[in-house]
């Protein structure tokens, strides 16, 4: 896994996107009339985010199929490992290497806006634990589906619904006041909401900028969320792996 | 076999589409680039604070940030610069208040609204300014009192509407926050000695003398020489 990401330039690709974007962004907040350095922050927090999620789920999709294609998987599957663990394994690679590029996003994060660092270090951790949750998702897309781009996009689809989850929830809330079709549409989001993951809790810009404030749930939200899908997205993957013919 | 080849492989038909390319882009650009004012006026009405909660939802903070970078460059794109005097002040209120709920900890929208706004010379325009300060100040007195003061200015100076800076001063010196400077309190007695309420200025000042004995000497000194050279001589004062 290492060295396809090596072979692929992923930890040069992320890391140059990811420098354009500090620039860009250094560019874009030296114009603010105050507040520069606050400005910087969330810009930057957003963007490595966007870019982290997208270079990841395109790296996987693109990644797993290549192997599916050379026969890579099949002959690993050949050696007296279960599929079951075949998926845990490959999930926790990937996940170390997320974090690599998390890492270095906050390193940047750290060069171009200076956040507090309490913040800086929960909005990390929260980060990482976003990246590591959309890792394994694209995993079981990845696994389950026959194209990479059609993977990619399911995964990408993915990440926009549970980082608009809580608007779902705001959805739900207002249909259930309306005629029978809104209230039909408010159990769907609500059913909708029970298997998307709630990003929108991870990783936000206000740590960033005002620092970390322990009255917010903040990291324990996005640790206990984490905690609570990732076997759920493992196992989906382990059952539809099981019985993939390849 | 892997790298790339020699340039002389390629076929030159391929060079002549890519330099048809280069220069229909080229075209496309002159014809373009001159600069374009999408921003001329803030087009669109402040959403519902509904609509904002769901625009805001995902990254509220990034939203708040890149819709006031956006507030504060409207009208200027491309090198094209708008008069403050052709924007629409009431939308652009409803964009402050609205980004002042998304975040109402920073200073980012009252100062682009005082500072910035806030020179237009027209004073219709800037009573929307004094009104979004005014009740932003009014919400959130703790971290946006400077703000009320700001707009007394505003009204005193550049409205020139005596009655609405007396207001303005009043609601400052009502505020109920620790550690308020005094000279808030002293700001009724400052427009009403401009106004020539000479008596009720002095009545002010020196309710303030007698109401704080902790005062320090130079602020007591300072109204002292106020009341003497603006308002007249204080009876029975030391």
């Amino acid at each position: 896994m290492l060295i396809t990401a090596l072979r692929d330039r992923l930890f040069l690709a992320l890391p140059v996107m990811m420098a354009l974007a500090a620039a860009l962004t250094a560019f874009l907040s030296g114009s603010a009339l105050i507040e520069q350095r606050e400005m910087a922050a969330s810009f930057f927090g957003a963007g490595s985010r966007v870019l982290i999620i997208f270079g990841m789920v395109i790296f996987i999709c693109f990644h797993i199929r290549q192997a599916m294609d050379s026969g890579e998987i099949a002959l690993i599957l050949s050696r007296p490992i279960s599929r079951g663990a075949f998926v845990l394994v490959y999930g926790a690679s990937m996940v170390i290497m997320g974090i690599v590029c998390v890492a270095i996003g906050v390193i940047l994060l750290w060069i171009c806006a200076r956040p507090p660092l309490g913040g800086l270090l929960v909005w990390g951790a929260s980060m990482a634990l976003e990246t590591s949750l959309m890792i394994l998702t694209t995993l079981f897309f990845g696994l389950i589906l026959a194209s990479a781009v059609t993977a990619a996009l399911a995964s990408l689809g993915f990440y926009f619904l549970a980082r608009m989850s809580g608007l779902l929830g705001i959805l739900a809330d207002h249909a259930s006041t309306g005629g029978m079709m809104d209230q039909a549409l408010g159990k769907g989001f609500i059913l909708i909401s029970f298997i998307v993951p709630r990003l929108d809790l991870f990783s936000r810009s206000e740590w960033l900028v005002y620092g970390w404030n322990a009255q917010e749930p903040g990291l324990i939200w996005s640790l206990l969320q984490t905690l609570a899908f990732i076997p759920l997205v493992l196992g989906a993957a382990a059952i539809d792996f099981s019985r993939k013919r390849l | 076999m892997q790298g790339q080849g020699s340039l002389r492989n390629v076929p030159r038909k391929y060079f002549v589409v890519l330099l048809a390319g280069l220069l229909t882009q080229m075209l496309f650009w002159a014809q373009s680039h001159t600069p374009r004012n999408e921003w001329r006026v803030v087009r669109l009405a402040a959403p519902s604070a509904a609509l904002a909660d769901a625009l805001r939802v995902a990254d509220d903070q990034f939203a708040y940030r890149a819709l006031a970078l956006g507030l504060q460059n409207a009208g200027d794109f491309a090198g094209e610069m708008t008069p403050l005097k052709d924007f629409d002040y009431g939308r652009l209120a409803g964009w402050f208040s609205l980004l002042s709920e998304i975040d109402p900890d920073s200073q980012y929208i009252p100062a682009l609204a005082g500072y910035y706004y806030g020179q237009s010379r027209n004073p219709d325009q800037l009573r929307h300014i004094v009104t979004y300060l005014q009740q932003l100040s009014a919400k959130y007195p703790q971290k946006h009192w400077r703000w009320l003061a700001y707009s007394v200015y505003l009204a005193r100076h550049r409205i020139k509407d005596q009655s609405l800076a007396l207001e303005l001063a009043y609601q400052l010196a009502a505020l109920q926050v620790a550690d308020l400077p005094i000279w808030t309190r002293q700001m009724p007695a400052f427009v009403l000695a401009d106004i020539g309420e000479k008596e009720a200025a002095r009545d002010i000042l020196e309710a303030i003398l007698a109401t704080s004995p902790d005062l320090q000497q130079a602020e007591q000194n300072f109204i002292r020489n106020y009341i003497d050279t603006r308002l007249g001589k204080i009876s029975g004062s030391k």
